[in-house]
């Protein structure tokens, strides 16, 4: 629909326009907001519509068969589950087997419990996306009655208002040490009902560690004032860890201090000259991503480096790569090991 | 009238030139001229509100400059700029422009705008180039555009800085008319020109800068006989009458 | 040969585009609101859209999942294109987007802060992020003017301070590693997630923005043309050039503060936009606002679609399926001789 004027039909003295539609191209709104102001009425009629819908939600009914339980997650939120929880969903694999020791099942997880064959996760549950990640549609679509979730992943908490609007039960909670998991083993299993199954998993796993850890501090006298450097290395870098982690955890119980503790620049920055210094008596590693190359990366960095390689701990041996699936992922109910493990590296 | 009292003009408090006073008649050209240097585009475009004066003041038709809003004095005075900045839009896009402090609050143009638009053009030449981008146009049909545009914002005083610049020898000649024909209409032009034999031949007075301030205000006849020519340009100046009429040359 | 375009005719052509993008994006919200994870077909969605269903399974899909998302993408695809518009037009620059005036950087930064000191304070994220991406803007735009307010100074202020709050940022990453998560979802952008409260909180701020960009299209135009040409047609440069770039912020602010960073989008819409139809037109806002949101929500469609149930970052499909196209209308430009972009 294109025309061009036609060449020589205006001379300068003509006074008659080029274009004659032009004379009638006369508009009192202006053309450039007025077709665009019916676009945005309409896409605002699509908001309103939308919201519109929300004001016709009806209440859930209440299925009163068993006694409501409530119960406080670890961001302090009331959780009220009003029947048994049937329908579970974990979006994390920690959760996802904290959950299954404490009786449940699952319909719906994240990746990362695939990934980990010992969780034993069937084909029948359902993929919802990744730990980071996870789909919130896939999750509605399972429509759960209980969904899992970390108080420290950012996209698990973007999801609380979602869960909330759709009325689904959540909780949130925070792993890190033995009583977090204790804590929160004692919620799901009253949640089941399978008491015996806290017992066995929760309260003997206690039991195990509180044994190692004695016997270790009653045999090593002198690991008063010992102290570690904890690492986590990545393929591409290797950063120090505060006291505050679940190993760090561990080591404090077992009397060892953290070296950041008394230097807290090394969180920010590897310091070889304050770790020369302080001669650490045990450097542990932490590999994230892919193991062995986190492995290699550690052996690169300890062993090439020659101030590294001046550290009494890497001459003596005393530096260990902690398995992810003790160390990284948390034990749940092989704590027991994860205590023992760090018991045996610590006599070396 | 357009009146400049006292003005001082320069940049961030540094004046160019002080204490010019100057009255510009409708249906009169006048051309300031003046080396490289002593001000005439500084003192154009104070006199336009384009730059602020460092002292004095400028009014229209009896008005302060700062009585009137910048839609006002737009209507009323228009500027031609001497050089601009690169802009891909059509010609006649450009000249629609030109209505722009006489749209009202939709913006939009009514047909006595359109009609001055096609007039523009027309008077200008530049008709069969309404549809083509102002960066695909020669140097000179640029100006011609600008121009166009100057014209279509319908003002009875234009200050043009150098408008015949970048134009051939053609060109030139008709631009020159084309302020005789402005002037006819009783438009007050004022413009800075480089060519002074060209500035000479059409303006009804001169204004000749130097030294930080005016010269010379006069008829052109009468700066020519006064001799200043040759003091501020260091060149003689003859007055040679041809058919067309009075020429300057210049040794 | 130059490329001939005519004055009537244009508006003509550009007005008989107008019911093609509506019609567009109305099929991709159709498409948006029923491909999924479970499929729900158009008499489901009728039912649900007048508000016949409000207890099944698709209804919850759809309210609570599928509307917010779609209206977001629509609405951040119109505020960051819209925005890089603006800013294209006002600093005369075709490499100006909204980073330029600081708004990313100042989002990134409060949003970390936010997730660093109030990690728990999720519902507040938005209104922080929002709270850092205007007074980052303000301050390059009182910076710039301390230093004479023109174009040159104004994106000079803008790299300064994206500098200086890009760096506030990496030391706090530094000094607290944990909110490394938060800032990746920062980096890259996406729509999940975001609740219809949420986007009902920054709809109005866009819409209204948007409108009034629109009717200070002519305006802008005119100021495109410099600031000397401007000003002897009697437009107030200052305060339209303020107005402008506070519009700007808005839009791209909000659309920040609601999705995270989806780059591409304010800087290469108004160019595919400009090759298509010229920057001339007076429906050139209009055109690249609805292109921004037209392409957004194809490509958040095909992002959430296409390896379900995981999703690709929108960002990356925008640049998947944007760049392809925008080099084929450069190379369409180059072989027609002309120099627009």
């Amino acid at each position: 629909m294109t025309f061009s004027c036609a060449k020589g039909a205006s001379s300068p003295m003509s006074r008659r326009p080029c274009c004659p539609s032009q004379d009638k191209q006369v508009s009192l709104v202006p053309l450039g907001s007025r077709v665009p102001f019916v676009f945005l009425s309409l896409l605002f009629l699509l908001t309103l519509l939308g919201a519109g819908c929300a004001r016709q939600e009806s209440q859930p009914a209440r299925v009163g068969r068993t006694t409501p339980f409530q119960f406080s997650d670890d961001l302090q939120r009331r959780v009220l589950l009003t029947k048994r929880a049937e329908r579970v969903v974990a979006l994390s694999s920690s959760f996802a087997q904290t959950w299954l020791l404490a009786g449940g099942v699952l319909i719906g997880v994240t990746s990362d419990a695939f990934s980990r064959e010992a969780l034993g996760i069937g084909e029948e549950v359902a993929l919802i996306g990744t730990i980071k990640d996870p789909n919130s549609e896939a999750i509605l679509a399972l429509e759960p009655d209980f969904v899992l979730l970390s108080a420290d992943i950012p996209s698990h908490l973007a999801l609380s208002a979602l869960l909330t609007e759709c009325s689904i039960p959540h909780a949130y909670f925070h792993v890190e040490t033995l009583d977090d998991y204790l804590a929160m083993l004692s919620r799901l299993t009253t949640l089941t009902g399978e008491e015996e199954l806290f017992k066995k998993n929760g309260l003997d796993v206690h039991q195990s560690c509180t044994e190692v850890l004695a016997g270790h501090t009653k045999g090593e006298s002198q690991s008063e004032g010992e102290t570690y450097l904890l690492l986590r290395a990545y393929s591409t870098k290797v950063r120090a860890k505060g006291g505050d982690t679940m190993v760090g955890e561990m080591l404090r119980q077992f009397g060892y201090t953290n070296l950041t503790e008394l230097h807290p620049s090394l969180l920010e920055e590897l310091g070889i000259e304050t770790i020369l210094k302080e001669d650490p008596t045990h450097i542990f590693v932490i590999p994230m991503g892919d193991e062995r190359s986190a492995k290699a990366s550690m052996e690169h960095m300890l062993t090439s480096n020659p101030a590294f390689k001046a550290l009494g701990a890497v001459k003596d041996g005393r530096y260990h790569l902690l398995p992810k699936d003790l160390f990284h992922y948390k034990p749940n109910n092989r704590w027991e090991e994860s205590y023992a493990y760090l018991a045996h590296l610590l006599s070396q | 009238m357009f009146e400049l009292e006292n003005l001082s003009v320069g940049y961030k408090g540094r004046p160019v030139m002080e204490g010019v006073s100057l009255t510009f008649r409708p249906g009169e050209i006048t051309t300031i001229i003046g080396k490289n240097g002593t001000g005439k585009s500084t003192l154009l475009k104070t006199a336009c509100s384009l730059l602020k004066p460092l002292a004095g003041s400028v009014r229209l038709e009896g008005k302060a400059q700062q009585d009137h809003t910048r839609r006002q004095w737009a209507q009323k005075v228009a500027f031609l700029a001497q050089s601009h900045a690169d802009s891909n839009c059509t010609v006649h896009s450009l000249v629609t422009h030109g209505r722009y402090p006489h749209l009202g609050f939709s913006r939009s143009m009514g047909e006595g705008d359109l009609r001055l638009v096609e007039d523009a053009l027309a008077t200008m030449g530049i008709g069969e180039l309404r549809d083509t981008s102002l960066l695909q146009i020669s140097g000179g049909e640029r100006q011609k555009a600008y121009l166009a545009m100057a014209l279509a914002q319908d003002t009875p005083y234009l200050c043009l800085d150098e408008p015949a610049t970048y134009l051939d020898l053609a060109v030139h000649k008709e631009i020159l008319r084309l302020l005789g024909a402005l002037k006819a209409q009783g438009k007050c032009i004022i413009a800075v020109m480089h060519d002074v034999g060209a500035a000479l031949e059409v303006s009804d007075h001169i204004c000749l800068l130097g030294n930080g301030g005016v010269l010379s205000y006069a008829r052109p006849e009468a700066l020519v006989r006064g001799g200043l020519m040759e003091e501020a340009f260091g060149v003689a100046c003859t007055q040679v009458s041809t058919r067309e009429g009075e020429r300057y040359l210049f040794t | 040969m130059p490329i001939l375009r005519t004055c009537s005719a244009n508006k003509g052509a550009h007005k008989a585009l107008v019911p093609l993008v509506c019609c567009s994006l109305g099929l991709l919200i159709f498409l948006s609101l029923t491909i999924g994870a479970t499929p729900i077909g158009a008499k489901g969605l009728l039912a649900i859209l007048l508000g016949e269903d409000t207890r099944s399974l698709s209804y919850r899909i759809v309210r609570h999942v599928r509307l917010p998302r779609t209206l977001a993408a629509m609405l951040c695809g119109m505020a960051m294109a819209l925005s890089g518009a603006i800013l294209q037009k006002v600093l005369h620059n075709p490499l100006a987007g909204p980073s330029l005036i600081g708004v990313n950087s100042g989002a990134g930064l409060f949003t970390l802060l936010g997730a660093a000191f109030f990690p728990h304070l999720v519902a507040l994220g938005p209104t922080v992020a929002f709270v850092g991406a205007m007074l980052s803007s303000l301050l390059v735009y009182t910076l710039a003017r301390r230093s004479g307010s023109t174009r040159l100074t104004i994106i000079l202020a803008g790299v300064a301070v994206s500098s200086l709050l890009g760096s506030c940022t990496d030391a706090l990453l530094t000094l607290r590693p944990d909110t490394q998560m938060g800032r990746l979802d920062f980096l890259i952008g996406s729509f999940a997630h975001i609740p219809f409260s949420q986007v009902v909180q920054g709809a109005p701020y866009i819409v209204g923005s948007a409108l009034l960009a629109l009717v200070l299209g002519h305006d802008l135009t005119i100021l495109s043309l410099g600031d000397e040409v401007a000003l002897s047609l009697g437009l107030d440069v200052g305060r339209t050039r303020f107005f402008a770039l506070m519009l700007a912020s808005l839009l791209s602010a909000s659309s920040v503060s609601m999705c995270g960073l989806v780059g591409f989008v304010g800087l290469v819409i108004p160019h595919m936009v400009r090759s298509l139809i010229g920057e001339d037109s007076s429906l050139y806002l209009f055109h690249t606002a609805a292109a921004g949101a037209v392409l957004t929500l194809g490509c958040d469609l095909v992002a959430r679609n296409l390896f379900r149930p995981y999703e690709l970052p929108v960002g990356i499909v925008l640049s998947f399926i944007g760049s392809p196209f925008f080099l084929l209308l450069l190379f369409r430009q180059k072989n027609k001789g002309g120099s627009h972009v």
